[in-house]
């Protein structure tokens, strides 16, 4: 079926990226910053018309940080709303993976404490953002919330939001108990409407998730009888961590980081979203949380016995250490980078998929420059009355000056050389020059307005066409070959090591057997001083190279004694045996290995950037493309106007006619 | 360097308990499973081989999604004879056993151990304030309880009626469907043929939905006994 965007333009859906039991999400082909996502069910009225108000409402501050629906997605022209366009999120993973220890040593292995604290800081800028322009998450929740590497925080799953459009208000009819405000526990979320202080609550349990290290702050000890389920403990208010906690009959779980070693305003944000509510109170809002958390960052210091800790620099002691200690169980491990061994590699780096995300990009595509017609409809900017009247005048100026030239040449044709210079002469006195002037001003106009156009094809013959993206492409593709033959290199140059020993090894064997000493009868005294005398004294130093130049072993018999010795370090080379014991020169092989491991390491970090750097030049390529394009058809128009506007000088035929029957 | 002295000056018990360290690592709500698995020696030769398979495919399908293997956690007992094969363990750290068939089928017996040793991990839950989902427990059997059963009957039903965990009960081959009948309080199954595979797969994707659920809540299953399911009611 053919599914277009809401402006009717065509959208050919790509790979499937994801499926959820509402829908599933698909690349865009030809649009790489974006995905759409088409629900398995039709969508009622009331949720196209949301969708539609979002897309409406898709302010760049909402983009930035939420994959809020961009545009609709119908099924054909006039057809049925079946999903919605919306930002790409890519490299971002879900918040529980961040939060939870030992998920967080493999997919943030570089993250401690002052990094958590500022995905709090962010995940409550990204709230502040959503509550500004006039909405609420409503079913706030760790899956609906991703993060990035650099700490970055994204809201996914937008379309559940409560949403105002104008006057109406679109619910959030979802939710997930263990992160619902008390209030809101046990009533339907059917019909629900939430304000941006139900968020706050949602807020501050994420925030508590990601500075205790997964914990649930309504998770805790219960002294009480029976089980006590999260939604019942939130429901009354019981706050595990917090100062009441003990006439709650709770208790904080064992190796959790103590509530004590929050500073007290961070601490106070806590209590205060979790107690209940007086009437006309509020929880902590998002921009609460985040003047708080960044404070909290800044105060921070590193533990002396262990760098990867960080805690609050009003604390006497690192809590950190203590809580290690304890619970047996490390909550910060340096970067495994550091620990990787060199030859091994990135253990999680796997070239082929490093590959095929960077085939995922698709090239920008050869679009031929544009090449404007020149629109019909130009019309010249007429001369102002001052400067036609001037040129009437001129007009008749010139016709008396050459009516009195003919009629002198007439009376005087004698003189038929004077004439035609008189005139000349008397109309250069006597034409007004504005005319004149404003000839030239338009003819530089019209050749300023070609520069420019020729300025604007080159300009797009650099920046505009696929080529750079072509060029980076092949680049990557060179580096992903000589990645793929990194261990078939290594092993090429291990063995040219080990033949190089060989060869020295056999050289030193060859060195031990001297000239003098050998039984060859074909060789005299005499012969084995000339040997001596260039040098040729161990079987190494003999080769047919050196003993043509020696007296006496060129020629005829000489050939023979040639024959001999070599021959003769023949046989000893057969005697020879390689001790692989000796082997290569160790520090030789590791030199070797380190090179190779930091060529590796170059490899894979070019490669795992290559995705991005292509979709970051093929979006510029895009973008700039668009802006050249705009400003050649409007140079093209300017030049076509400025043509035309010198050709008011040249009047055709048609052209005067038409003056003719204006007057 | 004062604290530091202290510390290593302190005397400290040998054999410090660090049962809390995998919930410190990794506080996530659990979703129990304990697998009550028949060894006896009727099971030897090709089920054996199929049973071994599946577990392996069931680490696998569970290891597929990231939040069900922090979350789900496995136990094994097999009977004959009754013995703990794998404690409580989420299915990152789970390394399914190679099962060998040995004697008789005391299932009684081992229903009981099944259910104590989810109630000594619930009580490790509760002191370590990690929330939890409604337990599973799954018997495979194919034969009939060569011992009492009617001590773990009651225990089960007790348990059902206080939703304290779920239990299914499914048939290998010859199974004696009508004891099972009146040890689980749900209809027990019967496998069709030897589809350990597709009944592990079954039980990841079961409990993959369960885990992502919110505790206390029933999720819709898959019916295992459709035409391509792998069992028979």
């Amino acid at each position: 079926m053919r599914l277009v965007s809401g402006a009717d333009h065509p959208v050919e859906l790509g790979k499937e990226l994801g499926r959820g039991g509402e829908g599933a999400v698909y690349e865009i082909v030809g649009r790489p910053g974006f995905v759409a996502k088409r629900y398995h069910q039709p969508v009622d009225a009331d949720k196209a018309l949301k969708l539609q108000g979002m897309a409406r409402q898709a302010h760049p501050s909402l983009l930035a940080i939420a994959a809020w629906p961009v545009d609709v997605l119908r099924a054909g022209s006039h057809g049925p709303i079946q999903g919605f366009i919306m930002p790409r999120v890519s490299g971002y993973q879900e918040i529980h993976s961040l939060y939870g220890p030992s998920h967080r040593k493999r997919a943030f292995p570089q993250a401690d404490w002052s990094f958590l604290v500022h995905a709090a800081r962010n995940l409550a800028s990204a709230f502040e953002t959503i509550h500004a322009r006039g909405h609420v998450i409503g079913d706030v929740n760790p899956g609906n919330v991703v993060v990035s590497a650099q700490a970055l925080v994204k809201l996914i799953d937008c379309d559940s939001f409560q949403i105002t459009v104008g006057e109406r208000l679109f619910l959030c009819e979802v939710g997930v108990p263990q992160f619902t405000a008390p209030e809101l526990q046990e009533r339907p979320f059917r019909g629900l409407r939430r304000s941006p202080d139900h968020d706050a609550f949602g807020l501050a349990l994420l925030c508590f998730h990601l500075l205790f290290m997964g914990r649930h702050p309504f998770a805790g000890r219960y002294r009480g009888k029976g089980d006590l389920p999260i939604e019942r403990a939130i429901r009354d208010y019981r706050f595990a961590f917090g100062q009441h906690a003990a006439a709650q009959s709770m208790e904080p779980p064992p190796h959790t980081l103590p509530f004590s070693a929050l500073p007290r305003p961070v601490a106070g944000l806590f209590e205060q979203a979790f107690v209940p509510l007086t009437p006309g109170q509020r929880r902590p809002a998002p921009r609460e949380w985040l003047l708080a958390l960044e404070r909290l960052n800044r105060e921070l210091r590193s533990c002396r016995r262990n760098a990867l800790h960080k805690y609050p620099g009003s604390l006497p002691d690192c809590p950190w250490c203590a809580l290690e200690q304890a619970s047996g169980t490390v909550f910060f491990v340096a970067p495994r980078l550091a620990v990787v061994s060199p030859v091994a590699g990135h253990p999680d780096f796997d070239v082929e998929r490093v590959w095929s995300q960077i085939m995922a990009v698709a090239p920008p595509g050869g679009e031929a420059m544009p090449h404007p017609e020149a629109p019909t409809l130009v019309t010249a900017t007429p001369l102002p009355d001052v400067l036609q009247r001037a040129q009437h005048d001129n007009a008749l100026k010139a016709a008396v000056l050459v009516g009195m030239a003919l009629a002198a040449l007439l009376m005087q044709p004698g003189l038929f050389w004077l004439w035609p210079l008189l005139a000349a002469a008397g109309w250069s006195l006597l034409r007004n020059p504005v005319v004149r002037r404003e000839y030239q001003r338009r003819r530089l106009a019209l050749f300023a307005a070609r520069r420019e156009l020729t300025r604007l094809r080159g300009e797009w013959r650099e920046h505009a066409t696929e080529q750079p993206f072509l060029n980076r492409l092949q680049g990557l593709q060179t580096l992903r070959d000589r990645y793929r033959s990194l261990a078939a290199d290594l092993q090429r140059d291990l063995q040219q090591l080990d033949a190089d020993q060989r060869r020295m090894q056999l050289q030193t064997f060859l060195e031990g057997f001297f000239v003098d000493a050998a039984q060859l009868p074909e060789i005299r005294v005499t012969d084995r001083m000339a040997l001596e005398s260039y040098g040729i004294e161990t079987a190494a130093d003999v080769t047919p190279e050196v003993l043509r130049m020696v007296p006496g072993f060129g020629q005829r018999l000489g050939r023979q004694r040639t024959a001999a010795l070599l021959a003769w370090r023949q046989t000893l080379e057969r005697q020879f045996r390689y001790d692989p014991r000796q082997g290569v020169d160790p520090a030789a092989m590791a030199d070797l290995r380190q090179r190779y491991a930091q060529r590796r390491a170059h490899l894979e970090q070019e490669l795992m950037a290559g995705g991005e750097e292509l979709a970051k030049l093929k979006a510029d390529i895009l973008k700039r493309r668009a802006q050249i394009n705009i400003a050649l058809i409007r140079q093209a128009m300017l030049e076509s106007q400025a043509q035309a506007d010198l050709r008011v000088f040249y009047p055709g035929p048609g052209e005067l006619w038409r003056r003719r029957n204006r007057s | 360097m004062h604290e530091l002295d202290l510390d290593l000056s302190r005397q400290t018990p040998f054999g410090v308990d660090f049962s809390g360290a995998e919930f410190a690592d990794n506080p996530e709500p659990r979703c129990p499973c304990v697998l009550l698995l028949d060894n006896s020696w009727s099971m030897n030769g090709q089920p054996m081989a199929e049973l071994n398979h599946g577990l392996a495919a069931f680490k696998e399908e569970l290891l597929a999604d990231s939040l069900a293997a922090k979350r789900v956690e496995i136990a094994i007992v097999t009977f004959g004879p009754v013995q703990v094969v794998t404690e409580f363990q989420t299915a990152e750290q789970f390394i399914p056993p190679p099962l060998t068939a040995q004697k008789d089928t005391p299932m009684g017996q081992a229903i009981i151990q099944g259910l104590d040793l989810l109630d000594q991990r619930k009580a490790l839950y509760r002191e370590h304030g990690i929330p939890f989902f409604r337990p599973w427990v799954f018997l495979l059997t194919d034969g009939s309880p060569t011992d009492d059963w009617k001590v773990a009957a009651d225990a089960v039903r007790l348990g059902e009626e206080k939703r304290a965990f779920a239990f299914f009960a499914v048939g290998v081959d010859e199974a004696n469907l009508d004891i099972l009948q009146q040890i689980s309080v749900r209809r027990p199954l019967r496998l069709k043929g030897l589809r350990f595979r597709e009944l592990f797969q079954w039980l990841s994707n079961s409990m993959r939905s369960v885990s992502r659920s919110i505790p206390g809540t029933e999720v819709p299953l898959v019916n295992p006994a459709s035409p391509d399911g792998w069992a028979s009611v």
